[in-house]
Order: structure tokens, then sequence, then C-alpha cells
């Protein structure tokens, strides 16, 4: 079984995995990671999202051969000097989340959707996450989390 | 006398009779009849100390013998407990589902979590105040009725400065405090002491909003899910289906895998699985591994676009005007009937409503680890007490050596897949010896997972010429709602038990709806029709949501 140096949350982690073996296995089974889980296993829930070069990837689908060095940052990983990510602090502030097992999807995305667009509209957000599901129906919640997020990054910029 | 053939219909006939207890005391009349209360297993709600506990830092354990399904149940409980013990909200630890700690309550059911469930510890936490503050009243030499509690501190209301707190008082030590309980395990558990619970005007926590504490620790992957838990020399597990629900595993070809490091395969009568050291490798040894099934016809004839015709024409297999567990009652629809002939308008709809998955977004997830007999399970089921139960029967062990620690899961609403995968993995981990994670695929988690079954709802109302009506049919035929009962209390009621020779029971049970019309001449009944698949379906079906409801619900607020 081939050994590949990840780059994950900013410290290079070996591990072990076989060519195909998807990239979420190794950060689960592997590194013993908590925040992206198995939810399908074919990139059709976004509970196993992590960001590549700030890009939100199905991680249950990308082979972990395929990452190099390439940053992975997980929700693992957001959180700095014990201080939550704006966004993370958000859903905490207006408890989007209910089992909260899909949550890790949501919070990746909105992170990713935020770098990328810091003055995103209220309808850029509606549309930021496509084939991200919620089955306990905390969506309306989320989003608000998500644009108060928008809204004290931008304050906090100020 | 032989007591373990005694049953409890005799007993209780018997009020003279002579019975040997549990403890080999011998028992006549009343203690007699206390005897009879249903075997208990885990700690008992006789005890204070099973429910509330100090630490010795001063800080509240509650166990509660329930679970949270994402509505932050326990934070309710917290401040139930914070209230009466008048202790600080954050100072109190709710513990959920875990066998050794809490007793059966029920787990997640029929929305009794709070209305009931919360009821026992808000007693088991006045009781305790009740018993520190007598404790503390001969400790600092004043009457209970001088002292008042806050943040945990007991003091004396003429003198505040005199005072002393539960942790000094007890932390750690047991309250060995007698509870009464109601002999009753499930939702309807309940137990009082000498104390009453507080007048509500008298809550400062209960009433208002606070934060939950799980929630900033799932999303800052923090939070143990079921499906975080690897112990050390860990065997991941995955099944193998058959292709055409029926069919049975003929043979097994190991050389298929013979290439996956560390893969073997399972057999037992209709169950096949594999397990590798790595996730990974179970996966792949699942998709790699060759099985000849035998060749059975599909069950499903027709498909999808012949369930109503199906539904049709069945005979029926029962049927009643009301839910099973109400009893037995009968209808007659000819004077409903009549008031419909001579109604102005007749309204009337067919509404057919679909098989439905629970589909939970984290598939069926257990880890279970059988050492010789002794068994820790991991598992996200809402009824963990009861798969405790049906796991120790599955293994052939005791109750008492079988203990589940919930766990927080993908969010569920009924009867899920939540105890498939627990099973699997506890007969795996027996077969093996190694403690085993059982995790099912998507496929899986909709396609085998208990299902809400499909019906057919007819509703015909009548109105009379100043539109009032005056005649109102309500009829449900569909496939049984029962299939399989509301918790993994048995090997029969899961897919796993089916499969290796637990038959499914033969109970029927549809729904209607609540007498909440006055209507004159109304009627209403449901029928059952034969399953496709009587053994392992995937259509077998529980309760999602409300018994036998979410469909009838459906259908009644389009009519």
């Amino acid at each position: 079984m081939p050994t590949y140096k990840l780059n994950v949350d900013g410290a290079v982690r070996a591990v072990n995995a076989e060519k195909d073996e998807p990239l979420l296995y190794a950060l689960t089974d592997a590194l013993k990671l908590k925040g992206p889980k198995y939810g399908c296993g074919l990139a059709q829930c976004g509970t196993c999202v992590v960001l590549v070069n700030g890009q939100p990837m199905r991680s249950c689908v990308l082979p972990t051969s395929s990452l190099g060095n390439k940053p992975i940052r997980t929700l693992d990983g957001l959180e700095k000097n014990g201080q939550l990510h704006p966004v993370q602090a958000a859903f905490v502030e207006e408890q989007a989340a209910q089992c909260g097992y899909c949550a890790n999807g949501w919070v990746m995305h909105a992170v990713a959707l935020l770098e990328k667009n810091p003055k995103a509209t209220d309808a850029q957000i509606q549309q930021g996450f496509a084939n991200v599901q919620c089955r306990c129906g905390t969506q309306i919640a989320i989003l608000r989390a998500v644009k108060k997020a928008r809204d004290n990054m931008a304050t906090a910029k100020a | 006398m032989d007591t373990l053939n005694l049953n409890r219909r005799d007993f209780l006939q018997s009020q003279a009779a002579l019975v040997v207890g549990a403890s080999g005391a011998v028992m006549v009349g009343d203690a007699a009849a206390q005897a009879a209360a249903p075997a208990l297993v885990g700690p008992p709600p006789t005890a204070l100390d099973t429910w509330i506990r100090i630490a010795a830092d001063g800080s509240v354990v509650a166990n509660f013998g329930k679970m949270d399904c994402g509505q932050g149940i326990d934070l309710a409980v917290a401040q139930i407990v914070a209230d009466e013990l008048d202790v600080a909200l954050d100072k109190v630890h709710v513990t959920m589902g875990d066998t050794r700690l809490s007793p059966n309550q029920g787990g997640g059911s029929g929305s009794t979590g709070l209305r009931l469930g919360a009821v026992p510890l808000r007693n088991a936490a006045a009781e305790a105040r009740r018993v520190l503050v007598d404790a503390a009243a001969m400790k600092l030499g004043v009457d209970a009725a001088g002292l008042s509690v806050d943040n945990g501190r007991v003091f004396a209301l003429a003198d505040p400065a005199k005072s002393v707190t539960y942790a000094d008082l007890i932390g750690g030590k047991d309250f060995s405090t007698p509870m009464e309980w109601n002999k009753q395990i499930g939702n309807a558990m309940n137990v009082n002491g000498k104390a009453k619970p507080k007048d509500p005007s008298l809550y400062k926590i209960v009433g208002k909003g606070f934060k939950r504490k799980d929630i900033a620790l799932k999303v800052s992957g923090k939070e143990h899910y079921t499906a975080h838990i690897r112990p050390d020399n860990l065997l991941h597990a995955r099944a193998v289906r058959p292709p055409v629900a029926g069919a049975q595993p003929l043979s097994v070809d190991d050389a298929s895998i013979a290439h996956i490091k560390g893969a073997k395969s399972f057999l037992k009568g209709g169950f096949v699985a594999v397990v590798a050291d790595t996730e990974w490798n179970a996966v792949r040894a699942s998709r790699s591994l060759k099985v000849k099934w035998s060749d059975v016809p599909g069950p499903f004839t027709g498909g999808e676009e012949k369930v109503y015709e199906y539904i049709r024409k069945a005979t029926p297999t029962a049927s009643n005007a009301i839910p099973m567990f109400g009893g037995k009652k009968a209808w007659d629809d000819k004077p409903t009937l009549a008031a419909l002939a001579s109604s102005a308008k007749v309204l009337e709809a067919d509404y057919e409503c679909a098989f439905q998955s629970h589909a939970r977004i984290g598939p069926s997830c257990g880890v279970v680890d059988v050492r010789g007999d002794k068994v820790e399970i991991w598992a996200d089921t809402q009824k963990p007490h009861f798969l405790r139960m049906g796991i120790a029967k599955f293994l052939g062990l005791p109750p008492e050596n079988v203990q589940v620690k919930w766990m927080h899961g993908a969010g569920s609403y009924g009867r899920s897949d939540g105890d498939e995968a627990p099973y699997e993995a506890a007969l795996l981990s027996q077969a093996f010896g190694r403690p085993v994670r059982m995790q099912w695929s998507r496929e899986e988690g909709t396609a085998w997972d208990p299902k809400a079954p499909a019906a057919i709802i007819t509703m015909k109302a009548g109105l009379d010429a100043s539109n009032q009506v005056n005649g109102w049919l309500f009829k449900a035929k569909g496939f049984n709602g029962w299939d399989v009962r509301f918790t993994g209390e048995s090997p029969e009621h899961v897919l796993v038990g089916m499969l290796t020779g637990h038959k499914k029971w033969n109970a029927y049970n549809f729904n209607v709806p609540e007498e909440s019309y006055k209507f004159n001449n109304h009627v209403h009944w449901w029928e059952t029709v034969p399953p496709y698949l009587q053994e392992a379906s995937p259509m077998r079906t529980a309760h999602l949501r409300a018994p036998q409801d979410a469909n009838p619900f459906w259908a009644r607020e389009l009519y």
C-alpha cells in the first residue's frame, strides 16, 4: 500500500492508502478526523466536503493519490487558537443544527463561498449550496447563519 | 414451587401464593405483588443515585434513559434539573441512552421526551435538593425551613454567611436515598420521592432560551458520532446484498477477494458480509466478492407502476376501525353510505401514497466489541436499551453482559435503520473475535431500511343543501405498517435476524384519523394487504414519524 504525504490543515500527514482510495477514508480511517463524514459515497450529499485550494471537493470520490501536496482544509482545522471560525461561530449563534451530521458540508461550502465572495448577496448565498443535503430540515436556520457570518466577517474587516 | 414457571398472570391471580422473589426472600401478599414488577436490567430506578449524582466538584450528572434525535432535549432536561436543584445550568451534565447509567425510559419515542421522560428527572432532582437541604440543616444547625439554595450552595436565610455547598455535603458520594418506582419500564417510567417539584413561578432557567452544548462541538469536528468510534484492533465490515430481494446466497468465492489484504468473507443463512483491516478495503471487498445467489423471481411484480393495482386487487390480511394497539373496534359503513347517497353533493378522492424510505443522511452505523460473553455496543438507535435486549438475545448472552453506549448520529424520525448495523456488527464481532465497525452504504440505507407502507387512502364527504357535511368516509387500504416493531428488541425485528432464521412476527396495523371532526354519519377503517415478500424484505415496514400516520396525514391535508 503506497504512502502519501498529504497537506492537511497546514501540517504534513503521511497516510497509507490504496491507489483508488477516496480521500474521505484516508482522513477518517487513517487520520481519525471527525469533520468529513460518510453520507452517500456518491458525491450527492456534501457531508464529506473538504476544501482543496479553497474549492469545496467531495472527498468520498476524490482519490487520495490525486492530491499531491495541495492544501487540504477540513472542519477539524477551521478553529484557530481556540477561536471558532466566524462561520462556525455564526452556526452556534443561530443554533443552525439539529442532528448536525450534515453540518460539515454546509460549513465548508459556506467558508469557501464567503472567502471567494465576501460580499455575496442573500440570493447568491441561497444559490450557493447545490447538492448539499440536510434531512432534518435545518436549511432556513443554516442560511440565516451563513448570512450572519457574511455580515460579521464584513464588520470585522471594517 | 418453581417460580421460574410462574407467569405474571398466574401470580396476580393467586394473592395468597407464597412467592420467592429475585433475592430469594419469601414474600406474601402485597410484597409478593411487588415481585411481579417487570424484570429490570441495569441501574435500578428505585435509587436516587441512578438519576442524579453530585460529583466531587459540585457538578451534577443527570442520567436520562432517552436520547436526542437533534432536538436538543438534553438541554431541556438540564434546565429542569438545574432549576429543581438550584444549580447553574452549565453545572449540569446530562448523559443519554447509556445502559450502564440509565434505566430504560423508552428511548426516543412518541414525542414523550419531555412530557413523560423528564418527569422522573424533575422528581429526582427535587428529591436530591430535599435530601441535601436536610443534610445541610444538620450540619449548620439550622431548621430546613430556614434554608435556601443558590448556585449549589445551601445557606441560612437569616444569615447567608452560614452555608455549605453540595460538593462539601456529598460530592462524589452516593445519596443512598430510595425513590418510589411506578413499576413501568419505557415511556411511562416514573419515580417519586418525598419532595414535590417547584411551583413554575419559581423557575429561573426553565422558560428561557439557552444554547445547546453539542452544536459548538458538531460544527467544529469535536462531537463523537457513532461513525467516529474506532477502537484498536478494529475490523471494518460491509454487507453484500442480493441483486434480487429474496435470493439466497448459495456460495461465496473467497478467491475473488484474495487480492485484498486481510479481507475475509462471512456467510450465515441469508446474510453475506466482508471484513477487512481498513475501511476502504472492506468497501473494495464488498464490491469484489463473487456470490452465487439463488434464482428467484423478483417479488415486486409489476414494479412501482403496479403497486396501487396490487393494493386494490389484494385480499385483506387484517382490518380494524382503530390502530391495533388500541384494541379491536368494529365499524358499519352502511349509515354513511346511505347519507352519501342522499347528499346534494359528494366530494371523493383516492390518494395513492408511496412507500417511503427513512433515508437518514448517515446510513446505519454500529460498532460492537464482543469479548467472550461480554459485549460493548456503540450505536445511535432511538432505542438503545431495547437494542441491548435484542442483541443479547441474538448472541445468546445474558442482557446484564451487554451494554450500549448511545452516541449522536444522523437524525431519525421513527424506526430507521439505526438498529441494523449494530446487530450485524455484533454477529461479526462474535464470529471474528475483534471489535467490528459496520457501515451501511447509501444504497443500503435507502433500499434496505424499514419503510413507511404504501397505501390508497379513500375519502368521501357528502354535503347537504346548505353545504354542511352530513356524511364522511375514510378508508385506508395498504401494506401493513407493522412488519417490524417499534424497536430492535428482538432479532426478528431486524434484517439480519430475519436473514438468520428469526421469522417475522405476524401482526398488522394501520391508522385512521383521530376523532377531531364531529360529523354525523362518519365511518373510518383500514385494511392491510399481504406483503410482496414475507421475510427480510427491503419493503418491510415500520413507523416513520407517528405509526402509519405519514401517508394518511398527507392524504387528509390534500383532501
